[in-house]
């Protein structure tokens, strides 16, 4: 199991929901088991070529730059928007 | 100054000259406006008068008929999508509304200039004229005038029932703000800001030229912060595709992030495509005030609590951000960064993004980190005072720490705000004292994160062993001297035996904006990358010569080297043989650096005078600190951090999008808007800081933006001090000066 | 309206060119003698990026009309060097990193020029005071005051012993 956060822009999908508890050994399985608990987030975290350009996820400290990383149990995933700047 | 021990770095640290440079001194640098091929055609943007307007008819018929005019075009001309890119379509051509005075209607192409204006004025457009939206707080009222009737509001709760002007409210909660207000015994301080609309203020206005081959082939050359994202955006805008597009990057006169979205581009290029011709396409000033995107301006209500003796506990803010006339997210951008800086249990903040009759914002220098800073660092101040505890031993009471909750939730890995609050504290200007009438002085942080992305390059090694770097990655502030650094302490040859180039998009892999902080360190990884294959390659070259093999070679400090040290040589030696004698060598490096590179902090002690006659502030001394992680070029490093503390001053000061009622911006000339110049700043101090970022193979981190965020809650401090009057209100010029101070008395 | 002949020296050289009677200098020196050193930031005098030296007076050649070059003797940015040696104040620019984009640079090079050929002792009071109509977006102007006081001692030094 691993605990999932929502990042504030996608939790108008969510109902609010902030974190999540989602099952998975790679990163493909949490976010298959995150989209099933909150049909909503279907195709806005991921697609089939992988993680969208407009989201980042981080497994821990270190982020994921494809979604067949490993994820271990317990991990702390967070689901961010991304970001660049001027 | 350097704070952490670093490994020797034969060329990183030093101060080379740039190679662009004698092309910039003597005038022969090529910059958008200066593209000029043969029987160019002029192109030129009929734009709207008014700030909200149903376009009814457009008629071009007489401008078609000016003698001289080579091709009108409209909206309804763009045969890309509909669905993609919509807004940047619409923000470029209007569709059937205009949303800011300045928007274009549509646009000509004519043999001369003038002319192409004449026809401008002969484009009638009938317009049903409707009442704007302003004000960021009033448009969000229910009853404001609508921008999009389509638009409902993102919320946790689902969209809004009703059409409205919020795009989103994003909610964001760490532990329970509301309730550590309520039950814990705390000292509050409250602040309520505004903010106005500033612009980059590039000195280069957008220029760009285009030339449609009859197969199809469109070349454009342009000043842009990333040839490659403009080739996206131009394809899908046209509906034509990447392959048959080559953007030309030209020398760019300045970005800040204004430089970023496509505006002339794709317009010229439709036009290339009636005519046949070359097409060049430029801006003036009040069409880049008008017509380009700006920084939102912002109203934002701030609380925070500490206990007595000074630990921070909660806080909370409602933050609204214009994102102009089209949707953005800067108020998401302001909730990742406005709590960053400091180790605080319950932090509550609700963020509306919203749209108003103005130039659809675009980036600017930490996008929406300065304003929401102005809120934040008022109050650490403001309950320094409260508590009286010196402002700096507050922060450094509460300072984030790696494992600290960050931006977003996630934990900071190595932040180096309490170096950089540190190295003021023990700078001789914080060790000063500040004496005389109507002086104070302030201090303030400020964050951006420093994101990596993707890039490309390729190295050639050249016959006499010297080496080319190919890059795509055009050059704002100096890149192609600390990318060829890097590249040269990765071979470890010298800096001049490098000459890097930035090259067009056919010519390189995908490179990603030039922003976000990111070339130096995105970029310089790839740099490494492709000069570590390069030593890959040459190595593998050397070994039957050295008949032993490939795995026995070492490569250190700029030397080959056998197993037992029988045989040697330095990086040309060996490229002499093995290239100048050989096959040609090219390796290249690509990478995706990904976005969260550990972010950075800057700082800054400012003192003023406020002239208690006139209002006016004039600053007295300024000292910027900033975590550089590593410096490659301290020079450079040390020019970001000027560059950013004087705009932030110009920001603070004077600079803003001053409206009439009408939604007409009063003062688009660079006269009237008024950036800072020689006289109205002294020398700006720095002090760099390096913490080694671990992300980064030199300990790189981006320096780009966080230089403009401390001065203007630095510079609201100060005045406070000054005065005994919070300001509250951007800009701080002498009239709003003059009504605080004398309402306080 | 028809075109004009101007006739002036422009860098050392005469020159001739054909300008409408409605075009600036600016334009004239950029769209008919091909010199694009000089730079449009604004095109009403308020940003320098377009300096010249017409007869010893520094201009915005955004303001000017090419016909009132007419008979002058014109500096641009591309006149500053002397062959293949730098001028004292583009050297000093590129040693003091006094440039980011660059896009301003000429302007206060010509600038700077225009006011240590007739002040040479000029100090950073009046330098400040002198380039306060030149505007520069990247540097926050720390590196470009050095650069012009750097260039200024390297000037007032004897001939020969620099």
């Amino acid at each position: 199991m691993a605990t999932v956060h929502i990042p504030a822009l996608l939790r108008p999908l969510t109902g609010g929901t902030s974190t999540m508890e989602a099952a998975g050994s790679t990163l493909r399985e949490v976010i298959a088991d995150v989209v099933r608990q909150q049909p909503k987030l279907a195709g806005r975290i991921s697609d089939t070529t992988g993680l969208l350009p407009e989201i980042m996820v981080a497994i821990g400290d270190t982020e994921a730059k494809d979604v067949d990383v490993p994820v271990p149990d317990g991990a702390e995933i967070w689901i961010l928007p991304s970001i660049a700047g001027g | 100054m350097v704070t952490t021990d670093k490994p020797a770095y034969k060329v990183i640290g030093t101060r080379p000259l740039r190679p662009d440079g004698i092309d910039k001194v003597t005038g022969r640098a090529v910059y958008g406006s200066d593209i000029h091929l043969p029987g160019t055609l002029y192109g030129r943007i009929k734009r709207s008068p008014h700030a909200h307007a149903i376009i009814k008819r457009i008629n071009t018929a007489k401008a078609e008929a000016l003698p001289g005019v080579r091709g009108v075009v409209t909206a309804a001309d763009f045969g890309g999508d509909p669905a993609a890119l919509p807004d940047v379509s619409k923000n470029i051509l209007a569709g059937d509304k205009v949303l800011y005075r300045g928007h274009a209607v549509a646009a000509v192409s004519a043999i001369s200039d003038l002319i192409a204006r004449q026809a401008c004025d002969l484009i009638e457009v009938e317009y049903e004229v409707l009442e704007p939206n302003l004000d960021v707080r009033e448009a969000m009222l229910a009853g404001a005038p609508i921008l999009h009737p389509n638009m409902r509001t993102r919320t946790p709760a689902g969209p809004s029932e009703n059409a409205s002007n919020v795009v989103a409210h994003a909610a964001v909660a760490f532990g329970d703000a509301d309730k550590a207000f309520a039950e814990e015994d705390l000292v509050v301080v409250e602040i309520e800001t505004k903010t106005q609309m500033v612009h980059q203020g590039y000195i280069e206005p957008q220029a760009t030229t285009a030339m449609w081959n009859p197969d199809g082939h469109l070349t454009v050359w342009t000043c842009t912060q990333g040839s490659f994202p403009a080739r996206a955006s131009i394809s899908a805008i046209l509906g034509h595709p990447i392959s048959k597009i080559k953007v030309i990057p030209t020398e760019i006169g300045g970005g800040f992030g204004g430089k970023i979205a496509v505006y002339l581009e794709p317009v010229a290029a439709l036009l290339s495509k009636k005519s046949g011709k070359p097409v060049k396409m430029t801006m003036d000033r009040v069409d880049v005030f008008e017509g380009t995107g700006p920084t939102p301006g912002t109203s934002i209500r701030a609380k925070l609590g500490a206990t007595k003796d000074g630990k921070l506990r909660a806080f909370y803010a409602d933050l609204a951000y214009e994102n102009g006339a089209f949707a953005g997210s800067a108020a998401n951008y302001a909730t990742m960064c406005i709590a960053v800086g400091y180790d605080i249990e319950h932090v509550k903040l609700d963020a509306y993004d919203v749209v108003v009759n103005k130039p659809r914002t675009q980036d600017y220098r930490a996008p929406s980190s300065p304003a929401a800073m102005f809120a934040i660092e008022q109050l650490i101040d403001e309950m320094a005072q409260k508590l009286n505890i010196d402002v700096e031993t507050l922060r450094m009471q509460n300072i984030c720490k790696p494992g600290t909750r960050g931006p977003m939730g996630m934990p900071h890995q190595a932040p180096g705000h309490e170096e950089c609050v540190r190295q003021a504290m023990n700078s001789e200007h914080y060790k000063s004292p500040l004496e005389g009438p109507n002086r104070g002085r302030g201090t303030a942080s400020g964050f951006w994160f420093n994101v990596g992305l993707r890039s490309s390059v390729s190295v050639t090694v050249q016959p006499d062993g010297n080496v080319s770097l190919i890059e795509g990655s055009t050059d704002i502030g100096g890149t192609r001297a600390s990318l060829a650094m890097q590249l040269a302490e990765t071979l470890g040859i010298a800096y001049d035996d490098v000459t890097p180039t930035v090259v067009d998009t056919d010519s390189v892999g995908y490179n990603d904006v030039t922003a976000g902080s990111r070339v130096t360190f995105g970029t310089g990884m790839a740099v490494y990358e492709a000069g570590k294959n390069v030593i890959k390659e040459m190595t593998a070259r050397l070994a039957p010569t050295w008949q032993c093999p490939a795995e026995d070679i070492t490569f250190e400090g700029g030397t080959f080297k056998n197993a037992d040290g029988s045989k040697t040589g330095t990086f040309k030696e060996i490229a002499q043989a093995v290239v100048g004698r050989g096959p040609g060598l090219t390796a290249s490096g690509s990478v995706n650096a990904g976005f969260l590179q550990g972010g950075g902090f800057a700082h800054a002690i400012v003192d003023v005078e406020v002239d208690p006659e006139t209002g006016k502030v004039t600053i007295l001394r300024y000292t910027a600190i900033q975590d550089a992680g590593t410096a490659i070029h301290p020079s450079y490093v040390e020019g970001q951090m000027q560059g950013g503390a004087v705009q932030g001053i110009g920001w603070a000061l004077n600079e803003e999008y001053y409206y009439d009622d009408t939604g007409r911006m009063a003062n688009s000339s660079y006269l009237d808007y008024r950036i800072p110049t020689t006289l109205d700043v002294p020398m700006i101090d720095t002090i760099i800081v390096e913490v080694p970022n671990p992300l980064h193979p030199f300990g790189v981190r981006g320096v780009g933006e966080p230089g403009i965020v401390p001065p203007l809650a630095a510079i609201a401090n100060a005045i406070s001090h000054a005065t005994g009057v919070r300001q509250t209100q951007l800009p701080m010029n002498p009239r709003r000066i003059l009504e605080t101070t004398n309402n306080g008395k | 309206m028809s075109k004009r002949i101007v006739s002036a020296t422009i860098n050392g050289e005469v020159a001739e060119f054909l300008v409408e009677p409605y075009e600036t200098l600016l334009e004239g020196l950029r769209n008919d003698l091909g010199l694009m050193g000089s730079k449009e930031g604004c095109g009403n005098g308020n940003c320098g990026a377009c300096n010249v030296i017409l007869n010893g007076a520094l201009v915005n050649s955004c303001c000017v009309l090419a016909l009132e070059a007419n008979g002058a003797t014109v500096t641009t940015i591309e006149g500053i060097a002397q062959g293949d040696h730098l001028h004292p104040i583009q050297q000093s620019f590129l040693e003091n990193a006094a440039l980011q984009c660059g896009i301003c640079t000429p302007g206060f090079i010509v600038a700077a020029k225009a006011l240590l050929d007739a002040e040479p002792d000029a100090d950073e009071g009046r330098i400040r005071h002198y380039l306060a109509g030149n505007l520069c977006r990247c540097t926050g102007y720390d590196k470009i005051v050095r650069a012009v006081i750097d260039a200024r001692d390297e000037m007032r030094q004897p001939a020969g012993t620099r």
